[in-house]
């Protein structure tokens, strides 16, 4: 069996809570509260969830931007939780990030070429070289060679997300996380980055975990699902099986909240899912999804529900999955 | 079923003149909204499609101005009535709410407060008779437990709650007509349905005409009967909600469509170039650059809007029966 | 600048549009030929830098233009009155007032840039320190800023002149002491800010060690207020060292200073009022150049169209 390129097993990320205005209470924020999963080469995993449930916290984990306060990041078979120095700068070449906001994710002061080599020039990389391979790099996502003397203000948001997607592979990594990649984008140009993402994994054999709250975006890139809540995943699954097969009733929520782009589709009942977004400094006892649930039974208010296998690939941790589905 | 038109907006320009040339953000804008309906105003940034929402209730500033065009109200023209009736007018007949409730609410105020003033403004009643409707209000936007929401101040709510709360003060004085700009942009995808739902419903309780602008083609499908679809300042095409996704019939609308994400995981083709800038707009069609069905005669005149089935117009030179 | 779904529109409800606008604005001569075609445009902040260059010209040429030796006593041709050989008079020891002029423009700006450069070499790295290691080392330095900061500046300047005697020197040290505090909270400050942005992430994230961090993205993004700042206080310093120089603790005699020959046409207002009008004329002219140039270039350097950080 084939060593997964990315896993990490029960990864934790709290905050020091501050304490509240009126309550003067320190509440622990729970970002990340035990989180397994694997990437394998060549895959996108795409992390599905709301505001608050810690998918961009996960995936700034995953390139050690973050600290885990605890659990294991294991890349390549090799265990990286807690390296650093010259190792952690080696280890740098193999995984990359992109982020959501295309303007703030490039030092308006400098020229684009600048930005793009900076990664090379951090490993090395002669001069002329990296001249070479910024203007290779910049046709690779379908902007001009001499588009490198310029400055990030001069370019559209989606030329932009090109550019920080060009600085991400310069240093051609196996992994690159996106967050949010095109929320922040016109809806005209998110298919073009869409599918400019996809092409690039098809020609360099990336690895994509791709974060989003847009279900029908991370389903499109996606070969697996996973979805978020509260710092927990609940369901993982495969894409294609994402809208027939879900059975975690948030899942479930969440697919029937997604406004289709189809007028006879329109909400004809009550939505699913009660109540608001809960409170990552309070997380509910038991299962984290139980309050706002329909299904929700005394044992989902005491116990908390494991991820489990129910069939190919697919997890979830909800204590009626058998059942769920309708 | 009969129509009762309840605002008419009639070729609406809004221009800003600037430094660097003019911006012709609104030209020569025109629909109808009728009572107890939708209309979608689609639109990706910087399309003008807030700028025309601003320009209906006359919030434009310099360096903008309004250049022309009518707004017809309850047999008033708003762009022509003086200001202290245009003050009635707004927050009474015509609401407006927008994006980002954070700053659009008071911080340092309750929110009790900022309802109750809100209807004591604009009606004759007490404090406390105003602080009980608002507690209603809340409570008809399925808010739980109003009484003590009353006290709280706006940075304790989540962005949800508060974007309810802006609805309540917009509705709080029955208006004919809501214009909501991207009001659930900002917020989670169950939250969104959630207001959607609740939108709906009062809605049709109010009898109220809503202008929803967005971008999300989603929540249009979702909500709105008529839909509008605005480029670089003006309306390309304009039809039923069942028309315009079924039969699109201008290149930009069937691109859009063709180009957003679904949960069915269709291809996507992608609508090419870049959205134009408003500045110093050329003389032809502002799709142009990007149009697969671009031919010679595009680079003429711009197209005006042009009826193609009942109630279904669109704005191009190349119009043909939608062949599916 | 465009009404994106990313920015709200509206202020408390029913607050106006601004100007919306597709992708216009920014040209393609990038960061610095922006903001100086901005500058360009601004008439008040031309007319500044027009001053300050012609000043700095004077101070530069003085050996050339000034008709006399400034400090030169002629004691037959005291507090004369405007003449062939004193173009402006003498002042009390016949001295020509003209020559003393031009130098005293040497002897202030050279004080006061020198000043300036202390400031800013002493606030930089501290304020960068502060800002970006947080901690024991942000609160110990923001600390030392705290105590600096309760003491009125100029009052303290005074304290530190006078402990450590007259002259130019002194002052210089004894403003820089106290007036990099300022400089330091506001570096600290954009610091804080800037070091969260997600360009420094993904600096981070491609291997770039933090020193390049420093010096290729936060400090160049921190640069701006800092430049807008020393502008503006230049004319806030001069007029500084001429009211210690007033106040018999800056220049020493017979070295030309406006703020010294302040004083010294003191006694003599009455009688050659031009010994003070002129000199004062000359701090107030430079000082507001530098106003001037300080709020043009403000406005050039950050407007919201350009860096929206």
């Amino acid at each position: 069996m084939q060593v997964s390129l990315l896993e990490v097993r029960d990864l934790v990320k709290h905050y020091p809570g501050k304490g509240g205005i009126l309550t003067g209470r320190r509440e622990k924020v729970r970002a990340v509260d035990g989180v397994s999963l694997s990437i394998a080469r060549g895959e996108t995993m795409g992390l599905v969830g709301e505001s608050g449930c810690g998918k961009s916290t996960l995936g700034r984990l995953v390139v050690r931007l973050e600290e885990p306060t605890a659990g294991k990041i294991f890349f390549a078979g090799e265990e990286i939780t807690v390296w650093t120095g010259r190792k952690l700068r080696e280890l740098r070449r193999h995984f990359q990030i992109i982020f959501q906001d295309s303007s703030s994710s490039l030092n308006p002061r400098r020229t684009v070429g600048a930005i793009i080599e900076e990664p090379l020039a951090n490993y090395g990389v002669g001069k002329e070289e990296r001249r070479e391979r910024v203007r290779e790099l910049l046709t690779l996502v379908g902007l001009e060679p001499g588009d490198a003397s310029k400055y990030p203000h001069e370019f559209s948001g989606g030329q932009r997300q090109r550019i920080n997607i060009a600085r991400a592979l310069a240093l051609q990594p196996e992994l690159v996380v996106c967050d949010e990649p095109v929320s922040s984008l016109d809806v005209s140009i998110r298919a073009q980055i869409l599918n400019l993402l996809r092409e690039l994994k098809r020609r360099l054999n990336l690895s994509y975990l791709f974060i989003s709250h847009d279900l029908a975006a991370v389903n499109y890139l996606a070969d697996r699902v996973a979805v978020m809540y509260l710092g927990k995943i609940v369901e993982i699954l495969p894409a294609e099986g994402l809208v027939s097969q879900a059975r975690h009733p948030y899942t479930r929520a969440l697919l029937q909240a997604v406004p289709e782009p189809d007028p006879r589709q329109r909400y004809s009942q009550k939505p699913v899912v009660r109540g608001e977004p809960p409170d990552p400094a309070n997380p509910p006892p038991g299962c984290c999804f139980h309050p706002r649930c329909s299904e929700a039974r005394d044992v989902c208010r005491q116990e908390e529900p494991v991820l489990k296998e129910v069939g190919d690939g697919h997890l979830v941790a909800c204590h009626f999955s058998e059942t769920c589905l309708k | 079923m009969s129509l009762v038109p309840v605002l008419k907006v009639n070729n609406l320009s809004t221009h800003f003149h600037t430094r660097h040339g003019v911006i012709k953000a609104v030209d020569r804008v025109s629909f109808v909204v009728a009572a107890g309906k939708t209309l979608g105003l689609v639109g990706e940034s910087g399309c003008g499609k807030s700028v025309t929402a601003l320009s209906i209730l006359r919030l434009i500033e310099p360096p903008g101005k309004i250049l022309s065009g009518e707004v017809w109200l309850n047999g008033y023209d708003l762009l022509k009535i003086p200001s202290r009736q245009l003050r009635q007018v707004r927050g009474r007949e015509i609401a407006l709410v927008f994006q980002d409730p954070l700053t659009s609410l008071n911080p340092v105020l309750t929110i009790g407060t900022q309802l109750a003033e809100t209807i004591v403004s604009h009606e004759e009643v007490s404090r406390a008779e105003a602080r009980r409707r608002a507690v209603e209000l809340l409570l008809r936007l399925g808010l739980p437990d109003p009484e003590r929401l009353m006290r709280l101040y706006p940075f304790q709510l989540s962005g949800g709650m508060r974007q309810r709360v802006m609805m309540a003060m917009a509705l709080s004085m029955r208006p004919k007509v809501l214009i909501a700009d991207e009001p659930t942009t900002a917020l989670d995808v169950t939250v969104q349905a959630q207001i959607l739902a609740e939108l709906k419903r009062l809605q049709e309780e109010l009898g109220m005409a809503i202008i929803l602008i967005t971008h999300d083609l989603g929540v249009v499908a979702a909500m709105a009967d008529e839909v509008a679809v605005m480029y670089a300042g003006s309306i390309v095409e304009r039809g039923p909600v069942a028309q315009i996704f079924d039969r699109p019939a201008h290149p930009y609308t069937r691109a859009l469509l063709r180009s957003v994400p679904r949960l069915g995981r269709e291809e996507l083709v992608p609508v090419e170039g870049q959205p134009p800038s408003l500045l110093n707009l050329p003389a032809h069609c502002a799709f142009l650059p990007r149009c697969p069905q671009a031919g010679a005669a595009c680079w003429g005149e711009k197209p005006e809007l042009r009826e193609i089935g009942p109630g279904h117009a669109a704005a191009c030179h190349h119009l043909f029966p939608w062949a599916s | 600048m465009s009404i994106s779904k990313n920015s709200g529109v509206g202020v408390a409800g029913y607050r106006a549009a601004g100007k919306p606008a597709g992708r216009a604005g920014a040209g393609p001569r990038g960061l610095p030929g922006e903001a100086l075609a901005r500058l360009w445009q601004d008439k008040l902040a031309l007319l500044g830098l027009v001053i300050i260059l012609a000043v700095v010209a004077v101070a530069v040429f003085a050996p050339y233009i000034a008709p006399n030796d400034p400090v030169k006593v002629d004691l037959a041709q005291r507090l004369a009155p405007p003449g062939a050989q004193y173009p402006l008079g003498t002042d009390h020891l016949g001295r020509c007032l003209l020559s003393r002029l031009i130098y005293g423009a040497r002897v202030s700006l050279t004080t006061a840039a020198l000043a300036l450069s202390a400031i800013i070499l002493i606030s930089i790295p501290l304020g960068t320190l502060a800002g970006y290691c947080g901690g024991w080392v942000d609160n110990a330095i923001m600390r030392v800023v705290d105590v600096l900061l309760a003491f009125p500046g100029l009052i303290l300047a005074l304290v530190i002149a006078g402990t450590l005697g007259p002259g130019l020197l002194n002052v210089m040290l004894a403003l820089s002491l106290v007036w990099w505090v300022g400089y330091a909270r506001v570096i600290r400050g954009m610091v804080l800010s800037v070091k969260e942005k997600e360009f420094v992430l993904a600096a981070r994230a491609c291997g770039t060690r933090e020193m390049g961090i420093i010096t290729r993205h936060i400090l160049p993004n921190v640069l701006s207020p800092v430049i807008v700042l020393a502008t503006l206080d230049m004319g806030k310093l001069i007029l500084a060292i001429s009211g210690l120089s007033f106040l018999g603790l800056g220049a020493q005699p017979p070295t030309p200073e406006w703020g010294a020959m302040l004083n010294d046409g003191r006694p003599y207002l009455q009688v050659a009022p031009q010994l003070m009008v002129y000199p004062g004329l000359c701090i107030m002219t430079v000082v507001l150049a530098f106003n001037l140039l300080g709020d043009g270039l403000r406005d050039a350097l950050d407007p919201r169209g350009i860096t929206r950080l």
